[in-house]
């Protein structure tokens, strides 16, 4: 799967609210990066009932996050196995994550991906991010 | 003691056992790795109370455990008083 381009967007399954929070983005430790779902190519209630179907609660629907909003925040998107029971869903899943050389500068000034990631990009995407109508 | 576990095999089960009747209240991590989605949160008193939790589960959900004593404030607390 080739990198998304700027044009495009991808999708984290949220609980619905007004607006999305800053933890719906959040990374958690063992994770190397944030897990999204490519937009467009799956319709949304697929996967949200895909995600439903692993268990999880709440009435769900979509966050839609630019991928030049990511681009911008110095992450790179990796495409990842997804996890869920849907093949065709899992087949669209990629990861939002720190490059290698971004990772070694985190390193050296001891500060961990998650704090860095938490800290800054998670408000970012959070204030960024719309609900599918 | 934080616990991690695939709640289908519901492993260590002697582990959670000793951290209910020890230390419980457990405050319980839903995680759903690769699913584009935050966790699910539940504090459980009871083994039966977990139980409750995992049933709808499907695979590749994990599970981490950990007792409210140990949870450590690095932040300033939130104070409320009336």
């Amino acid at each position: 799967m080739a990198n998304p381009n700027v044009d495009e967007q991808v999708l984290r399954v949220i609980v619905n609210r007004a607006s999305p929070r800053p933890a719906d983005f959040r990374l958690r430790k063992g994770e190397n990066g944030l897990s999204l779902f490519l937009g467009s190519m799956v319709p949304t209630t697929r996967i949200i009932d895909a995600v439903q179907a692993a268990g999880k609660k709440g009435e769900l629907t979509v966050a839609v996050i630019p991928v030049s909003l990511l681009y911008d925040l110095g992450l790179t998107i990796v495409a990842t196995p997804g996890g869920t029971a849907d093949r065709e869903v899992n087949a669209i899943h990629v990861e939002a994550r720190f490059p290698f050389l971004s990772r070694l500068i985190l390193r050296l000034k001891g500060r961990t991906v998650h704090d860095e990631f938490n800290e800054r990009v998670s408000p970012r995407i959070a204030q960024a991010a719309t609900i599918l109508g | 003691m934080a616990t991690a576990m695939n709640p289908p095999a519901l492993e260590n089960r002697s582990e959670i056992a000793a951290l209910f009747v020890e230390r419980a209240p457990v405050l319980v991590e839903v995680r759903f790795p690769r699913m584009a989605t935050a966790p699910d949160w539940y504090l459980c008193e009871t083994e039966d109370d977990l139980r409750r939790v995992t049933a709808p589960l499907g695979a590749g959900v994990e599970l981490h455990l950990h007792s409210v004593w140990d949870l450590r404030n690095v932040t300033v607390p939130s104070v409320i008083k009336r």
